[in-house]
């Protein structure tokens, strides 16, 4: 079963020294890699703040936006055997350890 | 997991450097901003795509896009302006931009505390909280110092180059002076907190390191101070006891002296005896080299270590060396002409001495030496009222009931 985690609003990085930056970078490499070792990695991105809206009116709406708190700013995802199991992988996502928020989302059901 | 190549700590500092010297001083806020954001789109980026083959230069690339984009933005730079001074990544270039950031940290216009949050701030990669916590400050006062310090140098016109000719030397020297200044900020804070005060020293001593194998710092007096520092950190772990309270070089356990440190501060010290130049770290190392050495302090070469005092206040005279050197007069010639310098130096330099926490200190511990414990205890008396430093009055305090 595919999941997707969608990291938002970590802003906690512009009060980061450098080292701390480099040490959150080795997290989430890690956390990368243990998706990849399990053999459950299957996509992920940092996404950039632009935000192109297009809705039933035509009417398109630029960013990027002041508010980042409800921005996802990148995704990973990967596959696990249900929710419980891809809820304990999504606890130790490092967004969680700088001030971000993560909605955990699965593929549909059929 | 994988293992990074790259610093990031190094690479902040090059990066900006380079993005500074092109974009100018008045950018250095926007740039610091646009380094930040480069880590960051390293952490989303590196663990999907992996680590680039050369992390430096994509850093340094995205981080100037990052900056360029900024501009444009805030019309700073038109949208389809040429006159854009980016430039590709070059390594060398970016270690000259580095070592250029750290003459003008160095720079005239700024006193020695605002030069040592500048450097520790943009050369050394410590955050502001950081350096408040090694400099016993708050944040507050450390991020104000520095954008004081941005300002002063804008307005003093200070630019990205090397110093030619006869202003070398002296820019050289006052380099040199900025980092000792920072070793001492960590090595002589006698409260804080202890591992803090050890990464100042660290970055010091790196500092120097990277200056001295620049193609601008190879002068005798770089390797010099880097002997000096590497003997003094050697020290740092005994100088606190458990309790945290401050322990003598006499009652140093030398056990705990780092020896790897010692053995490269006499390599360091010989690296500097070429050439004609003795500067006050040549003459301070000296020193700090007889008591590394040493097997206590009693069996301390104190003739060797009174004559190096000799050069030190003939040649760099300042009160605080003469006071020092009391102690050496004394264990090389007795207690008595350590008094009686002692009483010379305090006479000559009343006014400052007088409020000196450690000339009342040194006065007293030459009278113990003596058996005037009476007197000594009136000279600790005085130095109780010189200090505010809890973990001095402890000190003192201890030292009195001992008495």
């Amino acid at each position: 079963m595919k999941f997707v985690i969608l990291i938002k609003g970590e802003d906690k990085w512009a009060e980061l020294s450098p080292a701390q930056m480099q040490e959150g970078l080795q997290k989430y490499q890690a956390f990368a890699a243990r998706l990849r070792e399990e053999g459950r990695y299957v996509d992920a991105e940092g996404l950039d703040a632009k935000i192109v809206s297009i809705g039933s009116e035509g009417v398109v709406t630029d960013g990027p936006f002041a508010e980042t708190k409800e921005l996802v700013g990148g995704y990973y995802v990967f596959t696990a055997a249900d929710w419980e199991e891809a809820t304990a992988i999504a606890k130790d996502c490092p967004a969680l350890q700088y001030g971000g928020a993560i909605e955990l989302r699965a593929q549909m059901s059929y | 997991m994988q293992q990074l190549e790259v610093s990031f700590r190094r690479e902040a500092s090059r990066i900006l450097s380079r993005l500074v010297s092109r974009f100018g001083l008045a950018n250095q806020d926007r740039a610091e901003d646009a380094v930040q954001v480069a880590f960051l789109r390293a952490m989303q980026a590196w663990p999907a795509q992996g680590t680039p083959p050369n992390p430096g230069a994509w850093l340094y690339v995205v981080a100037q896009n990052i900056l360029i984009d900024g501009l444009r933005r805030e019309h700073i730079y038109a949208p389809e302006s040429t006159d854009i001074p980016a430039a590709e990544f070059d390594a060398d270039a970016l270690d000259d931009a580095e070592l250029q950031m750290l003459f003008m940290c160095c720079h005239r216009s700024l006193d020695d505390a605002s030069t040592t949050c500048l450097i520790l701030h943009t050369l050394c990669g410590l955050s502001v909280s950081e350096i408040a916590a090694g400099l016993l400050s708050s944040s507050d006062a450390i991020s104000q110092r520095i954008v004081r310090a941005k300002r002063k140098l804008r307005e003093a016109g200070a630019s990205f180059s090397f110093p030619a000719g006869d202003q070398l030397d002296s820019a050289r020297q006052l380099v040199l002076r900025a980092i000792y200044l920072m070793f001492n900020e960590g090595y002589l804070a006698s409260s804080g907190d202890a591992l803090v005060r050890s990464d100042l020293c660290d970055e010091a001593i790196l500092l120097v390191e990277r200056f001295r194998t620049s193609r601008i710092g190879d002068a005798p007096a770089a390797d010099a101070l880097m002997a000096l520092l590497l003997f003094h950190r050697s020290r740092l772990p005994s100088r606190t006891a458990e309790d945290g309270s401050l322990v003598q070089l006499a009652d140093q356990d030398r056990s705990l002296w780092d020896r790897a440190r010692i053995s490269a501060g006499f390599r360091y010290l010989e690296a500097s005896l070429r050439g004609n130049e003795l500067s006050r770290y040549h003459i301070e190392a000296a020193i700090a080299g007889c008591h590394a050495r040493a097997a206590s302090f009693e069996e301390t070469d104190w003739q060797e270590v009174r004559l190096y005092f000799a050069d030190l206040v003939g040649k760099y005279p300042s009160p605080i060396a003469r006071l020092n050197e009391c102690v050496a007069v004394a264990m090389a010639e007795g207690t008595e002409a350590g008094l009686e310098l002692w009483r010379k130096v305090v006479a000559a330099d009343r006014r400052m001495l007088g409020e000196y926490v450690h000339s009342h200190t040194i006065h007293g511990w030459l009278l113990e030496r003596q058996g005037r414990n009476a007197e000594a205890r009136e000279a600790l008396c005085a130095a109780l009222q010189h200090t505010r430093n809890e973990r001095e009055k402890r000190f003192i305090a201890d030292w009195l009931t001992r008495l």
